[in-house]
């Protein structure tokens, strides 16, 4: 079921109906509301195609019991247990990751495998957000085996007298439909001290009504509307060749601002629809465009996806604790298999590890002598830096305003256009496509048509302006607090949803769906 | 509560700005920047006016002016990057109104023998479709984007002529009737496309509609017209008219290799209006 689909409209009207029905504010408040969110959950996975949630009830039931015994190993202070069933739940979680996503891709590069089999492998269907439910269920998982989470419950779990009310808890985590799908990746730590009873009146309604009215226009009216025209670019290599730069560019600018407004616009819309029903979501995207380095730019784009990375992967790899090298290896790796979790192709490896290599070059640089490769070191301390030798012979001061205002640019239009290239190995069908996309820039052709640079300007805009909003936010904090503060917040509101229902786009997909 | 006030005073007043820009371009935008949605606009418009003739095709027909420029008794239900097929299903399935005289448009009607659903024939199917039939603000035609970029098109296409100086383009020609003894080799796609199409016909035919096939400018290079738009032409009893072949080259400006400029499309609707005119005269004779 989608967000944007009328359905969904009628499925979430009935489910908040009954979760704050008016019996569920008595004493078995906690348990009616979170059996009702579990059993919407489990409709609105199954609702295209039924058989998906036996897989989704493995996953479940055997997180669960992993879970309750990992805590009774916990409570009897038996660390070796609490190891080992640790290690047998992340392997359960990362054999259904494995099966169902990567089996198929690798079942092509097995020598010697019969034609038919791999076939068979080939056609076995990539379950909806099998990517997410398994993050959560690794993160909940070492999160309980950490000691990180605890809840009352946790001994009357591990002593087997609630241990359906605890699979029933493990299950809402788990399937909790608002992040069931494409996230935010919610971590247990997080998620499990808010399984309580709760009230209508306590809804932060500012919250959810922000949250939906700019996630659904940001996908209904920006991303739909984009991803007509940018389709274009996946056409293939021979359709690119016969394209014009005027075309491509616009195109491609349109991507970029098209792949942030539909999962930003999908993760507000969880935020809010979570909100609605007494539960905090953590920030997805933190106006990512607005980065001036690719370092900062995962600090903001898909932040839940970066701090699980880093919480379960970079951090017990060793970070960077062991010395330089192994840091860039880390650093390299968890990129690669970030990539790598988009899809299973080499082209999200690629992507992936085109960001690990530019994330390490920006380690390389900040520690570097190189002013080239280290604007931030130079401009922070030139006195008795070798760098200052280079700015007293210039004619620039450096400390100036103007100046700084110049480099930061610079370093914007560089992350920006560094990132804005990498998407075209993640939208991109094949390398045969990337490449004729880069030959076609030099071309020379001059046609030129209407609606890719009309739409990139109407729709494109959009995310221009919320982006400038998030700087007003962080550099203009007082004026953008003065803005908050008057009637414009719903005038805006209106304008959005009169466009949400006079100008959406063909109803598409959320891009983040197919990982 | 001064929240939601402001929100349904800013709700209203985006509502009554758009009726006002819909007014005042005479009832429908003249294309969205989205062949889907200019397609279902155009479609949507057409069947909210309810016209006498309905001209079905691609988005060369797209470009022909209707009553949106003054053309009374026209609709235009082009439809970008396809064919007038999945029109005419939506017609025969009472999706969309019949009118007593419908052009097809045959010049990509090739189109129609892909056996892939369009995802405009799906969309006709909506009720978001059906409820913007009766509800302009809501249809595709009063897209806000698409007042925008029509104004950008007009740039480009140039602007329609009145409708009182629409002259044709004086070919002396008219939309006949095959003879139905003519035998035309067909494969079995084409065969089942004309079997599909033609029952369809009659069914309208009987409801009171008659059918033109037309080839719209730019004329076709040197081929003659593919076989199977003439057994379909022929076994449907509709007529058929070859315009674009017998309108002179000079007399015909395009703005890219297949797309008439708005004066030449004006020219076109003139001799569409005026064949429907001569076929009614040789009826009452």
């Amino acid at each position: 079921m989608l967000f944007n689909s009328f359905e969904f409209l009628i499925f979430l009207a009935v489910t908040f109906a009954l979760y704050y029905a008016p019996w569920s504010r008595g004493r078995h408040g906690k348990a009616w509301q979170v059996t009702t969110a579990l059993v919407a959950s489990v409709i609105f996975y199954g609702w295209e195609d039924p058989k998906l949630i036996g897989l989704l009830a493995i996953s479940c039931v055997g997180n669960s019991v992993a879970t309750a015994r990992i805590i009774l190993h916990k409570v009897n202070g038996d660390e070796d247990q609490v190891r080992n069933w640790t290690r047998r739940a992340v392997i359960m979680n990362l054999a259904l990751l494995g099966f169902f996503k990567y089996l198929p891709f690798l079942a092509g590069m097995i020598p010697f495998l019969p034609a038919g089999w791999a076939q068979a492998i080939k056609n076995i269907p990539l379950p909806i957000g099998i990517s997410f439910y398994t993050f959560h269920g690794i993160s909940m998982i070492v999160d309980v085996a950490r000691g990180q989470v605890t809840r009352e419950s946790d001994t009357l779990l591990s002593k087997g007298g609630r241990f359906t009310k605890g699979v029933r808890d493990i299950g809402f985590y788990l399937l909790f439909f608002p992040q069931l799908v494409a996230g935010p990746i919610v971590k247990a730590k997080d998620f499990w001290p808010q399984i309580q009873a709760k009230r209508i009146h306590d809804i932060p309604w500012q919250l959810v009504i922000r949250s939906l009215i700019t996630g659904y226009f940001l996908k209904i009216f920006v991303a739909d509307n984009l991803s007509e025209q940018t389709a274009g670019l996946t056409l293939g290599a021979t359709s690119l060749l016969a394209s014009s730069p005027l075309n491509l560019l616009p195109l491609l600018y349109g991507y970029t601002l098209q792949i942030f407004a539909d999962f930003a616009g999908y993760s507000l819309i969880a935020i809010g629809l979570a909100a609605m029903f007494g539960y905090r979501f953590p920030t997805n995207f933190n106006f990512p465009y607005l980065s001036t380095s690719i370092t900062e730019f995962w600090r903001r784009w898909h932040m839940s996806l970066s701090g699980w990375l880093r919480d379960y992967l970079y951090i017990p790899l060793g970070g960077n604790r062991k010395g330089p090298a192994r840091t860039y290896l880390n650093l390299f790796l968890v990129m690669f298999l970030g990539g790598l979790w988009h899809g299973a192709e080499w082209k999200f490896a690629l992507w992936g590890s085109l960001h690990g290599l530019f994330l390490g070059l920006e380690r390389f640089g900040a520690g570097s002598k190189f002013w080239i490769l280290n604007f931030k070191f130079w401009i922070k301390e030139p006195k008795g830096s070798a760098e200052s030798n280079f700015s007293s012979s210039s004619t620039f001061n450096i400390q100036h305003p103007t100046f700084k205002i110049a480099v930061t640019s610079v370093k914007w239009i560089f992350t920006f256009h560094i990132v804005t290239a990498l998407w075209l190995t993640f939208l991109m069908p094949d390398m045969a496509s990337v490449l004729a996309f880069f030959k076609a820039l030099f071309n020379g052709r001059t046609g030129f048509a209407g609606p890719p640079i009309f739409s990139l300007l109407f729709y494109g805009s959009a995310v221009v302006l919320y982006h400038a909003w998030g700087w007003l936010q962080e550099h203009r904090q007082p004026f953008a607090q003065k803005l908050s503060r008057s009637p414009i917040e719903p005038l805006l509101h209106g304008i959005m949803l009169f466009l949400i229902l006079t100008n959406p786009g063909a109803p598409r997909g959320f891009i983040y769906f197919q990982f | 509560m001064r929240y939601l006030i402001l929100l349904l005073l800013t709700l209203a007043a985006c509502f009554g700005a758009q009726s006002l820009a819909l007014r005042m371009s005479g009832g429908r935008t003249l294309k969205s920047e989205s062949n889907f949605f200019s397609s279902l606009g155009r479609i949507q418009a057409g069947a909210h006016a309810q016209q006498k003739i309905m001209v079905l095709g691609s988005s060369i027909t797209g470009r022909l002016p209707d009553s949106a420029q003054g053309f009374a008794d026209i609709s235009n239900m082009g439809c970008d990057g396809g064919c007038g097929i999945d029109t005419l299903r939506a017609i025969d399935q009472g999706i969309l109104p019949s009118a007593p005289w419908i052009f097809i448009e045959t010049n990509t009607l090739n189109l129609s023998l892909s056996p892939k659903p369009t995802e405009i024939s799906r969309t006709m199917m909506s009720p978001w479709f059906k409820f913007g039939i009766n509800h302009p603000s809501i249809s595709a035609y009063a897209r806000p984007s698409a007042f925008f970029y029509s104004k950008l098109l007009a740039r480009k296409i140039g602007n329609y002529p009145p409708a009182e100086a629409a002259r044709g383009f004086g070919t002396g020609t008219a939309p006949v009737l095959l003879s139905s003894a003519a035998s035309h080799p067909l494969d079995a796609i084409q065969a089942s496309r004309v079997a599909e199409v033609t029952d369809i016909i009659h069914r309208l035919q009987r409801r009171g509609s008659r059918f033109v096939f037309v080839w719209l400018p730019p004329a076709r290079a040197n081929d003659p017209a593919p076989e199977w738009i003439l057994a379909l032409a022929e076994s449907s009893h509709s007529f058929w008219w070859d315009l674009g072949r017998r309108v002179s080259p000079q007399d015909v400006n395009l703005t890219d290799s297949v797309h008439m400029d708005a004066p030449s499309a004006t020219r076109a609707t003139g001799d569409l209006l005026r064949a429907v005119a001569q076929l009614e005269r040789e009826k009452l004779q």
